[in-house]
This record gives structure tokens, C-alpha cells and sequence, in this order.
């Protein structure tokens, strides 16, 4: 009796919701049923898995970043270079972008273990700068400001050739993005996730249990890097172009904010936050081709203002309702 | 027989002050144990010491006849000798299952597994329930612990050590603000405890560490003043001096 409940309560987080499947079906029907949108919607899927992986530091690991676009960044020439040398293949192409983020994120995340919120950020930060000054610094390699250029990216798979209109590189990326969802669901499900959550909400008392923090730490902010690079990657192989750009402090500061907006540590706000910028930045720039910056700031001020459970509590009770949940 | 725990001439010096001078003490397997002192003997950095939080200037801590005194925190966690905290330590945003749960699985050497949940190990899910029960904890098992009221934390606290597996458990001071009502479920959980469990319960409440301890050891200054068993602790002038000596 007891066993049974204490078994389905265990299990309970990892049950699928109506709610995430219809968010999966909506992804999925965007492709065909917005054609001119496709561009966007590339966007939209590459800023999303950016956000998706900043969220498992700092929504599962509790790890502060204002740096994360080093790892984006990184991944996004990576790949490019690997198009650049004649390696076409875009699945392979990821794959190099991730093992290299993820080696950087590995290798950096000694940096963040100690200390406070406030020097995390100075050090995330800074290891974002120095690799900025890197790439604009070794112009032989990336190009510098001209950027990388002569990018040549092949069929993904071998079968589908990238086109003019983005159909191929919309869907290219919302299977990458679906893929690897799947994937940091499994891992903040796993009991390894469940002790990095444990780790964000209590250090000392992980390590009076016997769980290893550091190495926890160091795992899911080597994870997160080769996330990170992997939309990174992403951004590279759709545009066939790399610019400094991708290393830029704003970009670490946009995925922040996109995370925010959506909210952390239900691997879905990265996604929500992502469609909701990406589409008010749109709009806004067609409106304002100008101002658009000035007004997404208002609104975003006014969001912090308002609070933003207010703001979505209508959408929150009919997702709350739509899980079956009181 | 090696004593469950052994500490040899353990110093610890913060500059120019001795907060554990010379302090040697044996607790053999399986018994039950009480340390006491008055505030400021240095009840709780015999207790950071021995758990690895501090380093000792000099000394040994043996563990079942391994010497620990150098590893890690979360190494001498899974060698057996395992803490509970004087203001709760919890996973606030864990229920109680999933944080004992987590415990076990530590325990099991599947708490870093990538792929395996935690609901498909049946070990940990009935000796999570075995833990939870023990410590009636099973009703609000699904509840975040930062929701329960006080007394349950508290329950939590101490069922997330005993969780782990303990072979010497170290309570500090486990019934900090626990009501008197509620304190029998606290030594209700204790008492289940396996006879092979060395506890050493470091508390401030005489009548608990009077109710419990077979044994007790006195620390005053940094140093061991006496030990002996709760009769002898009663009647010895010394103890008497240390606690009401400046009445």
C-alpha cells in the first residue's frame, strides 16, 4: 500500500502532461501552417534550447550566469569551422560544437564552484569577455569583425539540402531542440538531477548525505556547455554565417532575460520566454523599425513591475487545469 | 574489538584560541552516548571536526579502525559516520520522499545515475518508506519540506541522516525547539534504531540526554572533563562545578 503510493508519488514528475504534448503538436504544426514564418521560427527554436540550457544551471544547479553566450558562442565557430574545412555534415558539425562547449564549460566550471552569486557572475561574465577578445583578436581563424565567412553546410543527414525559405532549417532545429529536451527531461528526472536540485537548494546538507557537490556542479555546468554550443551550432549552420557577435554580452543577457520571462526550473520556460521575446520582437520591429528596443524594454520593466505571476496567473490556472491539477 | 569511533589528542586551534584541546574519546560499537557541556565548551566544533567541515591542527578520527581524519565530508558520509544538524538543513523545495529517497540512493551508489529513476529501484523506494515510517513522516511524504510545519522538519531532519545509513550518528542537539509534546516521536525514531548504531547525541536538554545516553562525556573548555555513565555524570561534583558553578 504504502510502497505502491510512495512508488507513484516518486514517479509522479515524470508522468506527461496533456499540456506538453499539445505544446509538442503546436511546435510540430508551426512549420506547415506559418511557411512566410520560418525564419522565426528558427529563431525562436535556437534561442529556446539557449534558454533551455542556461535553465539547467541556474533552474536545476542554482549557478548564476551572465555569461553563458561564451559556450554559444564557441559552439557557433566551432561548427562554422567545421563547415568551413569541407566537414558539410550538420549533424556531425553539432556533435564537434558540443564536445568542444562542453570541454570549455568543464574546464571553467572550476570557477564557479566557490563563492557567491555576485562573483559567479563576475566570473562568467569575464570568461565570456576574454573569449570575445579571442575571437576578434585571431582574425586568421574566425574572421574577426568581417566574421566567418564561406561556410558550406551539406544536406542534414544527407538527404535534405538547406533552402532559401528556411523549411529545411526551421525543421532542422525543432527536431535538435526536441530531441535534446527530451534528453534534459530524462536527466533532471534522473537521480543525478534530483541530487543537483538537492545540491542548488541545500550544499551542506548534500554533502552531509554524501553527495558529491562539486562534482555535481561541475557535471551539470558541463552539460548545459554542450548545450549551450549546441544552439550555438545551430545559429552557425542556419545562417551559414558567424559573426563576434554570438559572444556578445547582450546575448548572454537576452538568454537570461528569455529564461526569466518563461521562469526557471521546469525545463518549459526557456521555451515559453523564447517564443514570447522572439514574437514581441518581431512585432515591435515592424511596428518601430526604429524603437522597437525602447519598447520591449518598457514592457519588459512592466512586466518586472506588475510581477509576473500576475501577468500569466489567467494562462498558469489554464495550464494548472489542464494538467489536472488544483 | 575497534571502537566505532575513535578520536586521538584532537586540537583545533583558531589562532591564539583552543576551541578542542586534547580531546581523546572512544565510542565502542553499538552504544548509546551523550556529550554535554555548557555553551562555549566547544560542543560544535568537536562536532564540525569530526564531520570534516573543519580541519584539526592535530590529531586522529578513526572510523571503524580507518583512519578519516584527511577525507572528504561526503566520504566520511558514505563510511558510515553521518551528522543531523542543530537548525535544520533540508532540501526546501524536496518532499520528504524524495529527499530521503535521494539518501538511500546515495547509500546505494545510484544518486548519480543518468538514466534509471528512483521509482524503478525497489530497494529505495521500501526502505525510503521503511525511514519515513519509522520517523511518521509517511502522510505528508509528498509534501515540499519547506511546507511542514516545525516539528516534522524536524523529523525530517533526523530521518534523512538515519536515511544514510548510518554506523555512528552524531545529533546535534536534536531537540532544538521541538515542543515537549513532540519530543517522543523524536526518541520513538532513535529508539528503532539498529543496536549495531553507535549514536552520540550532543544536546543541552539534561532529561533527554539523561532519558537516552548509557554513556556521557563531559566537555568543558575545549577539553574532555570527565566521562561515565549517567549515574556517576549526576553525582560528580565537577560536572556540578561546570554547569552551576557561576550560580
Amino acid at each position: 500500500m504504502n510502497l505502491q503510493a510512495a512508488r507513484q508519488a516518486l514517479a509522479a514528475p515524470a508522468r506527461v502532461r496533456l499540456a506538453e504534448l499539445l505544446f509538442w503538436l503546436a511546435a510540430l504544426a508551426a512549420c506547415p501552417l506559418l511557411p512566410e514564418r520560418l525564419l522565426l521560427i528558427n529563431e525562436i527554436a535556437i534561442a529556446g534550447l539557449f534558454a533551455l540550457s542556461l535553465d539547467l544551471i541556474l533552474g536545476y544547479g542554482g549557478i548564476v550566469s551572465l555569461g553563458h553566450a561564451a559556450f554559444f558562442g564557441l559552439g557557433a565557430y566551432v561548427a562554422g569551422l567545421v563547415g568551413k574545412i569541407g566537414l558539410a555534415e550538420p549533424v556531425t558539425g553539432l556533435l564537434v560544437a558540443a564536445a568542444a562547449a562542453g570541454v570549455l564549460g568543464f574546464a571553467t566550471s572550476f570557477l564557479v564552484l566557490r563563492g557567491s552569486d555576485l562573483t559567479r557572475l563576475m566570473v562568467t561574465l569575464s570568461v565570456s569577455l576574454v573569449l570575445g577578445e579571442l575571437a576578434n583578436r585571431m582574425t586568421w581563424l574566425t574572421g574577426g569583425a568581417d566574421g566567418l565567412q564561406g561556410i558550406v553546410i551539406g544536406p542534414v543527414l544527407g538527404g535534405f539540402e538547406f533552402d532559401m525559405f528556411g523549411r529545411v532549417a526551421a525543421f532542422y532545429s525543432l527536431a535538435v531542440l526536441f530531441l535534446l529536451f527530451l534528453l534534459a527531461r530524462k536527466l533532471v528526472l534522473s537521480p543525478f538531477g534530483l541530487s543537483v536540485r538537492a545540491v542548488a537548494g541545500n550544499p551542506l546538507r548534500s554533502a552531509a548525505i554524501g553527495i558529491p557537490v562539486n562534482r555535481r556542479l561541475v557535471g551539470i555546468y558541463t552539460i548545459s556547455a554542450c548545450y549551450a554550443g549546441v544552439a550555438g551550432a545551430l545559429l552557425a549552420q542556419t545562417t551559414q554565417f558567424v559573426s563576434l557577435d554570438v559572444l556578445a554580452f547582450h546575448r548572454s543577457a537576452e538568454v537570461m532575460l528569455i529564461l526569466v520571462i518563461g521562469g526557471t526550473g521546469y525545463l518549459y520556460g526557456g521555451l515559453i520566454g523564447a517564443i514570447l521575446f522572439k514574437l514581441l520582437q518581431d512585432t515591435l520591429s515592424d511596428l518601430t523599425p526604429q524603437y522597437w528596443e525602447f519598447w520591449l524594454g518598457i514592457i519588459f520593466v512592466a512586466l518586472v513591475v506588475i510581477g509576473r505571476d500576475r501577468v500569466f496567473a489567467a494562462p498558469q490556472m489554464l495550464w494548472h487545469r489542464l494538467r489536472g491539477q488544483p | 574489538m575497534t571502537a566505532a569511533l575513535e578520536i586521538t589528542a584532537l586540537m583545533c586551534r583558531f589562532g591564539g584560541l583552543i576551541a578542542t584541546n586534547d580531546v581523546s574519546l572512544s565510542l565502542p560499537v553499538g552504544g548509546r552516548y551523550a556529550l554535554i557541556g555548557p555553551n562555549g565548551a566547544g560542543k560544535t566544533t568537536l562536532i564540525n571536526l569530526l564531520t570534516g567541515v573543519l580541519k584539526p591542527s592535530s590529531g586522529r578520527i578513526a572510523l571503524n579502525g580507518v583512519d578519516v581524519t584527511n577525507i572528504s565530508p561526503d566520504r566520511r558520509v558514505a563510511a558510515g559516520l553521518v551528522r543531523t544538524f542543530q537548525i535544520n538543513q533540508l532540501f526546501p523545495a524536496l518532499t520528504p520522499l524524495q529527499s530521503v529517497a535521494l539518501a538511500v540512493a546515495r547509500r546505494l551508489g545510484l544518486d548519480g545515475g543518468l538514466w534509471r529513476r528512483l521509482d524503478r529501484s525497489p530497494d529505495v523506494v521500501a526502505q525510503s518508506v521503511a525511514v519515513l515510517e519509522r520517523f511518521g513522516l509517511l502522510d505528508v511524504m509528498d509534501q515540499p519540506a519547506a511546507t511542514l510545519p516545525y516539528g516534522r522538519q524536524r523529523l525530517l531532519e533526523i530521518a534523512l541522516a538515519v536515511a544514510c545509513g548510518p554506523r555512528v550518528l552524531l545529533l546535534d542537539e536534536p531537540a532544538a525547539g521541538v515542543p515537549e509534546s513532540e519530543r517522543d516521536g523524536i526518541l520513538a525514531g532513535l529508539a528503532a534504531l539498529p543496536r549495531e548504531v553507535s549514536v552520540l547525541l550532543i544536546e543541552h536538554d539534561m532529561d533527554l540526554v539523561f532519558r537516552f545516553a548509557e554513556h556521557i562525556f563531559v566537555l568543558a573548555a575545549g577539553a574532555l572533563l570527565t566521562q561515565g555513565t549517567p549515574a556517576e555524570i549526576a553525582a560528580d561534583p565537577k560536572v556540578r562545578e561546570v554547569y552551576l558553578g557561576h550560580a
